[in-house]
């Protein structure tokens, strides 16, 4: 047994020895360790390349390397599918050098989802250049974003053979002014798309429809060339069928990691009851703080990763505090190796996290998932999640976070007393056995395609032939927007034709842009962090203590107009928490149908919520101080949405369980949006849903799409709602769960809550699963068309 | 999914969809404040509307376009001057002309773009004011549709790669990049000057404490004392341009090749009007403020 293991097994067994131990350990599952896989490429890299590597550290490559490298050799597109830290960057990176050391005047464009994961990998790729004996003199790799000033712009535009960007700089700021980038396009060999995986849902199909256009552009400017795309990814389900629906071509997958990893422990940990009656819970937020404690004392670095911004400001705060308490000099330091991550923190101070833990002077992180995606910030032997974060991918994904190549690594997951949270402690197994979700995009949703074709209009004539890239609703598209006279046809080219800037009006996630500034009023009106216009009315209301990197600050005023929150440093010992209302008002029906018993609507609705009180919380206890009334103007997002109000004959049957029909509706509800992406293409995270009663004086059901006006979903839903509940009830009678589960009734991705701490909601309970049942068998009793049902479960598989 | 007749809503929605995101957006942001011209539904007439245009039509390798070419009368007297003081020039304009010894009147070309708006989109016009047998010329190439413009910037290009001394307004970093960019766009090498020299910074350099600002405008109304007509604002340029494409609007065309066109002389005059010496000017400044 290694060192690391036994320290690993060591801290294992001082926790279940701990006088206050209460067997919270439910689960220890052991993943054993993996061998490397090296392999060699032929004919092997050149000369200066193997120095390179060897300068790098690197004296084989990896089995997945070789074969990604391979395939580019062979001008294949190809995805590689491996671990956190196998090597992914180096393994698209080798083929790319290997065509600049041939044609120095090649150009290779590499996309990233965040600018966080383009500093950190521009950072990575100037240290492996640097070792080169001639590329580190000719190559210029450089960033193009938000960020990069003025005079930057031009010398990378003008010059830089790697440039790296993301998504929405391409969409804004590269593809309308291509002719600028003309030397980029002309002499594009590679295009890489890092972490494809978190290009799903809207934010996927917004995506696709770039790359599309990307691909339209380069082959403008060099018809007879081909670029090779290198994708990489997470774990998921289906990461080839993936990266084609994405770029519209073939792939080929790498998916065998040659990376050696050490074993694994991976821990289940429930907070013991802390009362006879078992009602409540030892917070998961403390229990995480203990835990994390223990590690740092005995030097296991550590990552604990959190649902929420708050939560990661609070456990930091609580650890801080606990190790300051302890005796010795060692532990007041430790305080000092520890710090939060955030998104909110100025970009500044992100970076000096991040390179303070990749040098290993941070022995201890506390981060939101901003750091899942592969920020290089070193190995760490442990990491802790606190709460199920919501996919069984992202739990895998932040679990992979800990480990180093040769040495044992901990994993913990603590779970919330949420149901479904509980439910994954008592069923281990069911995680353990569960495939990761697939990403689904749709690149043929028409309202997306409609927006980029506009775009691309603009870019470049369209022409009658480009059906192939758009696919086949492309002519019908194209006669739509010469009904808007927005483009004109000449000479069988259909141009752009309005003074407008579409790419302005196109935006390619359902987050705001807009940014609202935190400034310190006792330090001159300093900068100290942002938020997103959403959010700034639930992190940053009048009176609300806003947590910043442990410290407390008082929100005196929320300046809507200016987009400035005013805040002062105080010594505070509660917290606050935003209590949120949310409604949703039908405003215009645009049709109904019937099928059997049951009506169903298509309507325009309006879905608006609103930060009504605060709640204070005292730290650590979370006992309730106060609450206090606010009078914040609504947010509201105008779309569409699905209604169904169950017939008085689907209702009747649902009576004499003795269960209140608003949660027999709420596990249909639940069930939906499972079944959603299936049925609309899209992410469960891009559609809501609402049973109230508000509107029609029934318990009522709403599906609305989470983007201003729709984008589909809801009507797609509409149009084959006899499927949708046959879909609904075919995976809550298969489901083998005893009374509800996250796989059938129980997880419904509500709005996430993104600023209040889990520990002090409670979650929401698992719907009753034989209630809804029996809901929507009453629903389907009469003309079912069972034949066609099956017809698309077998088409889309099981979820 | 809207391939079959019955979702024929569907597409409607789609359409619905295209002009809501657009006036909710309109709403949000301050660049289309303005509303453009109002939308008709009409069947798009064929977009070359040659007949009421002056000109005539040309044809290059890249397609047919119209040149419309007219003599000009104007005084070129200050080249002499140039020619003799240009040591007593501004180092950044001696700089310009370092590439040109002996400037003669058939390097000159005045030239002045009208687009689309800002970088990317289309342009539709080029005016040069050239120097031909001792007389002015003034040449506009027009793209009558969309579909021209590659051959007006080919045929611009050409006239313009034979001139080594551009004379612009604001043309070093707007027209000069602009119709670089453009001839990237259909595969042609840009035309490089000997030297450029922009009359917006020229006069800055010799005006900027004198006038309330150095808009061409100001500079004609102030500097060389002529008074213009109102003619289409030139935020409004694109718009017309759109509307003759898809309408045939002629005279909000003929209204701005007359502007380019008085753009134009309006730059040769300014030329002439430029003080060269450096010191002289700063007297000048001294008493305007004393």
């Amino acid at each position: 047994m290694s060192t690391a293991e036994e320290t690993i097994q060591s801290v294992l067994e001082t926790l279940k020895h701990d006088p206050s131990y209460q067997n919270q350990l439910c689960h220890v599952e052991h993943i054993p360790a993996r061998e490397a896989q090296h392999r060699d490429v032929l004919p092997p890299l050149s000369q200066g390349l193997c120095e390179t590597l060897s300068r790098y550290g690197v004296n084989q490559l990896y089995r997945h390397q070789a074969e990604t490298i391979s395939h580019a050799r062979a001008k294949k597109n190809v995805v590689t599918v491996t671990g956190t830290a196998s090597g992914k960057t180096l393994a698209y990176l080798l083929p790319i050098l290997e065509t600049l050391e041939q044609d120095s005047g090649a150009t290779a464009l590499l996309l990233y989802p965040t600018k966080a994961l383009t500093q950190d990998q521009l950072k990575a790729m100037g240290r492996l250049l640097a070792h080169h004996p001639s590329l580190s003199q000719s190559v210029l790799a450089g960033s193009y974003d938000g960020d990069t000033s003025g005079s930057a712009r031009r010398k990378i535009r003008d010059e830089a053979n790697l440039l790296l960007t993301n998504p929405d700089m391409l969409h804004r700021g590269i593809l309308p002014y291509h002719a600028k980038w003309h030397r980029l396009f002309k002499n594009l060999r590679y295009v890489v798309i890092d972490e494809v995986h978190s290009y799903r849902g809207i934010f996927g199909s917004n995506v696709g429809q770039v790359l599309r256009r990307l691909q339209r552009i380069q082959q403008h400017y060099a018809p007879s060339a081909k670029p090779v795309f290198l994708a990489s990814s997470a774990t998921i389900q289906n990461p080839k069928q993936h990266a084609e629906a994405l770029v519209g071509a073939p792939f080929e997958l790498v998916d065998q990691d040659g990376a050696p990893r050490g074993p694994k422990t991976f821990c289940f940990w429930n907070p013991p009851y802390l009362d006879r009656a078992q009602m409540e819970r030892k917070s998961g937020n403390v229990e995480a703080k203990d835990i994390l404690v223990q590690l740092m004392q005995r030097g296991i670095a550590s990552i604990v990763f959190t649902k929420a911004r708050v939560v990661a400001e609070l456990i930091y705060r609580y650890a801080r505090g606990t190790l300051l308490e302890l005796p010795g000099l060692t532990n007041t330091n430790l305080s000092e190796r520890l710090t939060p991550y955030r998104g909110g923190y100025l970009p500044s101070d992100r970076r000096e996290i991040e390179r303070r833990l990749f040098s290993g002077e941070l022995l201890g992180v506390i981060s939101t998932n901003a750091l899942e995606l592969g920020i290089d910030i070193g190995s760490l032997d442990a990491s802790i999640t606190v709460g199920f974060p919501g996919t069984i991918a992202s739990l895998w994904q932040q679990a992979g976070r800990a480990g180093r190549t040769h040495t044992a690594a901990l994993t913990l997951f603590i779970a919330y007393n949420d149901p479904i949270d509980q439910y994954l402690v008592r069923h281990p197994q069911y995680f353990f056995e569960q495939t990761p979700e697939s990403a689904v995009i749709d690149t043929e949703n028409p309202y997306i395609l409609a927006s980029h074709l506009s775009c691309a209009a603009f870019e470049l004539p369209l022409r009658s032939q480009e059906s192939e890239l758009f696919g086949e609703t492309y002519p019908e598209l194209i006669a739509l927007m010469k009904d808007v006279e927005d483009v004109v046809e000449v000479d069988g080219k259909t141009f752009w034709s309005s003074p407008e800037f579409p790419a302005q009006s196109v935006s390619l996630r359902t987050i705001s842009d807009n940014t609202y500034s935190i400034v310190d009023v006792d330090e001159k009106n300093k900068v100290i962090g942002t938020v997103d216009a959403i959010s700034a009315l639930e992190l940053v209301y009048p009176e609300a203590i806003y947590l910043h990197r442990g410290e407390t600050f008082f929100v005196q005023e929320l300046d809507l107009d200016k987009k400035l929150a005013r805040v002062q440093k105080i010594e505070a010992d509660y917290y606050t928490q935003p209590v949120l209302d949310a409604s949703i008002k039908e405003n215009n029906l645009k049709e109904q149908q019937a099928s059997g018993t049951e009506t169903v609507r298509l309507i325009d609705a309006t879905v608006t919520w609103a930060t009504t009180m605060l709640k204070k919380l005292q730290f650590g206890s979370m006992d309730s101080i106060g609450y206090k009334n606010l009078d914040l103007p609504p947010q509201h997002l105008e779309t569409v949405a699905l209604a169904w109000t169950p017939s008085p004959k689907a209702v009747s049957e649902v009576f004499p369980l003795g269960v209140k029909v608003s949660d027999a509706l709420s596990g249909v509800r639940n069930l939906a949006i499972t079944i959603f992406p299936l049925l609309a293409m899209c992410d469960r995270a891009d559609v809501g849903g609402i049973v109230n009663a508000s509107n029609t004086g029934k318990p009522t059901l709403y599906l609305y799409d989470r983007f201003p006006g729709g984008l589909g979903f809801s009507e797609r839903a509409y149009e084959n709602f006899t499927d949708l509940l046959q879909a609904c009830l075919k995976l809550v009678s298969t489901c083998p769960c005893e009374a509800g589960c996250p796989s059938c009734v129980g997880l419904a991705t509500l709005r996430p809550p993104i600023h209040q701490d889990p520990d002090a909601l409670g979650g929401y309970p698992i719907p009753d699963k034989h209630a809804a049942t029996v809901l929507l068998r009453g629903a389907l009793r009469g003309p079912v068309k069972s034949e066609e049902f099956s017809s698309f479960a077998s088409r889309n598989g099981s979820p | 999914m809207i391939s079959e007749d019955p979702q024929r809503k569907s597409k409607l929605a789609v359409l619905d969809a295209l002009r809501n995101r657009r006036k909710t957006f309109r709403k949000q942001t301050s660049l289309f404040k303005k509303e453009n011209s109002p939308r008709r539904t009409e069947k798009t007439p064929s977009p070359i509307h040659a007949t009421e245009l002056p000109g005539r039509e040309e044809k290059n390798a890249l397609g047919t376009f119209l040149r419309w070419e007219q003599p000009l009368r104007l005084d070129f007297n200050w080249l002499k001057d140039l020619n003799q003081k240009r040591n007593e020039l501004w180092p950044q304009e001696q700089n310009a002309l370092e590439a040109l010894p002996q400037i003669r009147a058939s390097d000159l070309l005045f030239f002045d773009l009208e687009t689309c708006g800002f970088a990317g989109t289309p342009l539709f016009l080029v005016g040069c004011l050239v120097v031909h047998a001792g007389e002015g010329r003034l040449v506009q190439f027009l793209a009558r549709h969309y579909g021209e413009e590659a051959a007006v910037v080919l045929a611009a290009s050409d006239l313009m790669g034979r001139h080594g001394l551009w004379i612009s307004f604001n043309g070093r970093s707007y027209d000069s990049p602009f119709f670089a960019d453009r001839c990237r766009l259909f595969g042609l090498e840009p035309p490089q000057p000997l030297g450029h020299l922009d009359l917006l910074h020229a006069s800055r350099r010799r005006w900027k404490h004198d006038l309330p600002n150095c808009r061409l405008g100001t500079l004609e109304r102030f500097i060389l004392g002529l008074k213009r007509p109102p003619d289409t604002p030139g935020s409004q340029v694109p718009a017309h341009y759109h509307e003759f494409v898809k309408k045939g609007e002629v005279s909000n065309i003929l209204s701005i090749l007359r502007h380019n066109a008085q753009d134009l002389k309006s730059l040769a005059l300014l030329m002439g009007a430029l003080p060269l010496h450096k010191q002289k000017q700063l007297s000048q400044r001294m008493n305007s403020r004393g």
